[in-house]
């Protein structure tokens, strides 16, 4: 009976210290590193839900959004397949008059990796991903977090069209 | 050739100058389009449908702001393509662009349809989206 209580004891003692190791690993891992844990577990910024954040709209122009600033992504990162991309250029291409789907492709991309500011506006919506407009040119363009764009396309109702993304619920 | 209280309209209400010149034959022409869109499978996403629906919404705008700039052979080409769309539609469990901007707005299921309806049948990309809702 000694014996069997003198195991359940070990085992306890090997448990806690095994527990105790993997906390110390799990907070030496760098973010985004396999089990590393959530964003917002490791600080980093993270939209709130339904809210949206902007970036360069008037008064909360340059205002500490991680996404203030300009990402290059370059060209190697476009829509996710060929097949969107050529369904978003027969669809908008037109209205950029681009002539080649990788003509509207540059275009999109130009606007992704040019700096947010005053004339090119700047949110993240509450599902992460990012969208922008161009005040210049009416170009309104959406991507994901790692580049790959959604959509681009000068919406019908123009900037208030982008003000509304702010304010979806989804 | 637009009216001139049709280019006044659209540029109020924000449109590109490509939509402003356009004006009621290209809203009319584009609702045409998205509901043969529709029809074959809608081939983009949730923010472009948003923006298509936008396009309806203009019309309607038109249709109450300024009637007497609306001819009855365009009044007859929306209703025949509201018909076909309804058709394509099924009832979403709130506002497309979100409830709290129904309200704003004053959008209703029974006033604006077209913002209370999804495809029933989307394409790859808004089934994606609307799976990641």
């Amino acid at each position: 009976m000694k014996a069997r209580q003198a195991l359940l004891l070990i085992l306890v003692l090997l448990a806690a210290a095994g527990y105790s190791m993997w906390q110390r690993l799990h907070a030496a891992l760098p973010a985004g590193a396999p089990g590393a844990g959530t964003a917002a577990e490791a600080g980093r910024a993270v939209p709130e839900a339904g809210s949206g954040t902007a970036a360069g709209s008037g008064s909360q122009a340059g205002a500490g959004s991680a996404r203030s600033g300009a990402t290059r992504y370059g060209a190697a990162i476009g829509f996710r397949s060929r097949e969107r991309l050529a369904e978003h250029f027969a669809k908008h291409g037109a209205e950029f008059g681009a002539r080649s789907a990788d003509d509207y492709l540059a275009l999109a991309q130009r606007l992704r990796d040019a700096p947010a500011g005053v004339e090119i506006l700047e949110a993240s919506r509450g599902d992460g991903v990012i969208t922008r407009f161009d005040r210049s040119s009416g170009a309104f363009l959406a991507f994901d977090d790692d580049g790959t764009i959604r959509t681009f396309f000068r919406p019908n109702q123009g900037e208030s069209y982008f003000r509304r993304q702010l304010a979806r619920s989804h | 050739m637009s009216s001139d209280a049709v280019i006044r309209f659209l540029r109020a209400r924000g449109c590109p100058e490509d939509v402003v010149t356009a004006g009621l034959e290209g809203r009319v022409a584009d609702w045409e389009r998205t509901v043969d869109q529709v029809r074959h499978g809608y081939p983009l996403g949730l923010d472009d449908y948003l923006n298509d629906m936008d396009n309806r919404q203009l019309l309607e705008e038109l249709i109450a702001l300024i009637p007497e700039e609306v001819p009855t052979v365009a009044l007859t080409r929306i209703e025949k393509a509201d018909r076909a769309m309804k058709e394509l539609l099924a009832p979403s469990d709130e506002c497309i662009w979100g409830d709290a901007i129904a309200e704003l707005e004053g959008w209703t299921a029974a006033d604006t349809w077209w913002y209370f309806h999804l495809p029933r049948s989307p394409g790859a990309q808004m089934r994606e989206e609307l799976e990641e809702l």
